[in-house]
């Protein structure tokens, strides 16, 4: 969690750590896409669970000119005309957020290809310090718009693609990590959000030992056969919190399964390496009154 | 300022952002007209006395700002499990998550919003989203008091629906389904493709002994009115919706959104759901999943940057969800060689839907209107002769398209 539990101060260019991790913010002036400097990707370190802050000096984010400073909500926040740049502090998520009426929004996908662009947002994140060796997938998702008439809907158009960078380490998904962008066709990014928290090696390691005992068939069995509903098609994998504000950092090793509830939807359920069944402290049930009079 | 309304046409050639009015010193602070106000907006907050005392003489017109957040959701589903006649077979989920940390994060001191109706299990009731004004409505019918009551202008709902739409039909094409039914295209899956209906209406389930209508929503029917600034469709006048978001399972299906839909229109000026895409002979249907971040991460965007598009948000939502939050597309999976998951169990989308008066009020609503745009009730929607949606998949589905 050191990079969650460190960080500078908006305009500063100075802890050592943090920028390390690519986290120190700006100076309060930023050009209208904010200027990215220098890859950090040559200061990877060999931690296996390295985390990376994605910071708005290496970000591509069009912010638009005369930006300022500002925390609030539990957030840091370099507010520019045309979008602001926010990191929770406390957990280094960092997500570049464009006003509705930003030209960024309105100046046409960079690309037809979603191979193109995958490229293009791997190769972004990399160079601003994201640990390449924990890439899992990069996928596509597209945005398209349509309206009807007389109750037909129309041809869909297509508008964007976003690229989003999943996570894993030495092959073990960690499934609440990602690096979220969309470039537009100024080579822009539209919008982006990244949260890819340091993650203690031994949580790590337990990730490790669950695959080596689901590998082992007399073991697996024995592990499928303690689970309440013993769900055979799950996935080892490493968990950690959200990193919203007011979200206690947590972690765990996994075994996750999708189970299909009673009546529709999906669900995801969390077994530890004992097959004890678990939840992550931000999926608990809150408990609160409900707020108005009933009519 | 004063917008020409004939200049919003060119909305209809090119997606472009349309001036408004925003509320409040948030993000840039710069004040921007809105799309449809003639005068600017009295007394927002922060506004310099003289707008307000020119309101009070009538010069310019007052905007009631409206910022209010409305949740209901339903996690615990015994009541519809064990009711004496009909018991539904509807397993618990987690949707109080859902609702209570958007519901906590948007109302947060400081923000601007204010919470109005909460409510969770047994006390989310079907007539809250029903409107007594229409015509053959139930008696209890209230949601004069409840989802849509005057104050609020962003209220989110979150509990089951039912997939019936997915038919078990298998297709090569569409010509293999019923008429008017559509088979599902999706990238390549181990199984066939399977028919989808627009036929079956589309339901939200509540859980409760208080039920008037067996505890089901079938909020494409002409009873559930949102917004409700004029008598639309028979709706009553005294709605406040100005964003409605429904979390729940199928909520709506392509290519069906719009007609699935449009009958809740009468005012509201963005409604967002989840929408399933694949049906395969292999996994069946794509649905929603319960994922209790969901509405966390959607406010966390909007006190992130107020002035950003709330469909903006509602797409991110999918960016942000963990991936294994959702099987694969579209054979429901661990293999997301072509996406999934990411909130949704197989192919699927978050889709914002808008009717309005125009083209260009229509692309307003869906792409430009922000968190606190949605504060102006100069902002609503004022018709239905014009619709709009934007969504985004979970997958790419500009490259394998919804039917076939």
């Amino acid at each position: 969690m050191a990079n969650v539990s460190t960080r500078c101060a908006l305009g500063v260019h100075c802890c050592v750590l943090v920028t390390l991790l690519g986290g120190c913010g700006p100076n309060e002036s930023e050009p209208e896409a904010l200027t990215r400097e220098s890859s950090a990707s040559s200061l990877v370190t060999s931690s296996p669970g390295e985390g990376f802050v994605h910071s708005a000096a290496h970000s591509k984010f069009r912010i638009g000119t005369t930006t300022s400073g500002r925390s609030e909500f539990g957030m840091d926040k370099i507010v520019g005309p045309e979008g602001v740049f926010a990191t929770v502090a406390t957990s280094g998520w960092a997500m570049a957020i464009p006003n509705s009426d930003a030209p960024s929004r309105f100046a046409g996908a960079l690309t037809r290809s979603p191979e193109t662009h995958n490229n293009t947002v791997r190769e972004y994140f990399v160079g601003a310090g994201l640990p390449v060796a924990q890439i899992g997938t990069v996928n596509a998702h597209a945005t398209m718009h349509t309206s009807s008439t007389d109750g037909d809907v129309t041809q869909p158009v297509f508008d964007s693609y976003t690229s989003v960078i999943t996570r894993a380490i030495d092959g073990i998904p960690v499934s609440d990590s990602f690096a979220v962008a969309e470039f537009n066709v100024n080579g822009d990014v539209v919008e982006e959000s990244v949260y890819w928290p340091t993650l203690p090696t031994s949580v790590i390691d337990d990730a490790r030992a669950l695959r080596t005992k689901l590998a082992n068939p007399s073991l697996h069995a024995a592990f499928i056969a303690g689970l309440p509903d013993r769900f055979a098609d799950g996935q080892v994998m490493i968990r950690h919190s959200s990193g919203a504000v007011g979200v206690t950092f947590q972690t765990a090793a996994s075994y996750d399964v999708h189970e299909r509830v009673q009546g529709g939807l999906f669900r995801v359920r969390h077994f530890d390496l004992q097959a004890h069944e678990f939840k992550m402290l931000d999926e608990e049930l809150p408990l609160m009154p409900d707020k108005g009079t009933k009519k | 300022m004063t917008i020409d309304r004939s200049s919003l046409r060119v909305a209809l050639v090119v997606r472009s952002a349309l001036p408004r009015m925003d509320l409040g010193n948030f993000g840039t602070g710069k004040s921007k007209m809105s799309k449809r106000q003639a005068t600017p907006a009295c007394c927002p907050r922060n506004a310099a006395a003289l707008l307000c005392g020119l309101s009070i003489i009538g010069i310019c017109r007052p905007s009631r700002a409206l910022n209010g957040i409305t949740a209901e959701g339903v996690s615990n589903y015994s009541y519809l499990r064990t009711q004496p006649v009909n018991p539904v077979q509807a397993g618990d989920i987690d949707c109080l998550n859902q609702v209570k940390k958007f519901y906590d994060t948007m109302t947060a001191a400081g923000t601007g919003w204010v919470g109005n109706k909460y409510y969770t299990d047994s006390s989310v009731l079907d007539t809250d989203f029903r409107d007594p004004d229409v015509a053959g409505s139930n008696v209890h019918d209230n949601d004069t008091n409840n989802f849509d009551d005057a104050a609020p202008d962003i209220a989110f709902a979150c509990g089951h629906g039912t997939c019936d739409d997915a038919l078990v039909t298998n297709c090569a094409s569409s010509a293999n389904c019923s008429a008017g039914d559509y088979c599902m295209a999706n990238p390549p899956s181990g199984g066939s493709s399977r028919c989808a209906t627009g036929s079956v209406p589309r339901k939200f389930w509540i859980s409760s002994a208080s039920s008037s209508l067996l505890n089901l929503v079938t909020y494409g029917d002409g009873h559930t009115k949102l917004g409700e600034t004029s008598a639309w469709g028979g709706a009553g006048a005294n709605g406040g919706d100005m964003v409605a978001i429904i979390a729940n399972s199928c909520g709506v299906r392509p290519p069906f959104f719009f007609s699935e839909t449009a009958a809740m229109y009468a005012g509201v000026t963005q409604i967002d759901m989840i929408m399933p895409v694949s049906n395969t002979a292999v996994a069946g249907s794509a649905d929603a999943v319960v994922y209790p971040n969901r509405g966390l991460k959607l406010a966390q965007y909007a006190v992130a940057n107020p002035n950003s598009a709330i469909s903006g948000g509602w797409f991110n939502n999918v960016d942000t969800a963990p991936q294994t939050t959702g099987s694969s597309c579209p054979d429901v999976t661990n293999n997301y060689t072509f996406g999934g998951g990411h909130g949704i169990g197989g192919c699927g989308a978050h889709i914002s839907m808008a009717y309005d008066s125009s083209a260009g009020f229509v692309i307003w609503d869906v792409d430009t209107m922000s968190w606190m745009s949605a504060r102006s009730t100069a902002n609503r929607a004022n018709g239905l002769s014009n619709n709009y949606a934007r969504y985004h998949c979970n997958y790419d589905c500009a490259t394998y398209p919804f039917t076939k």
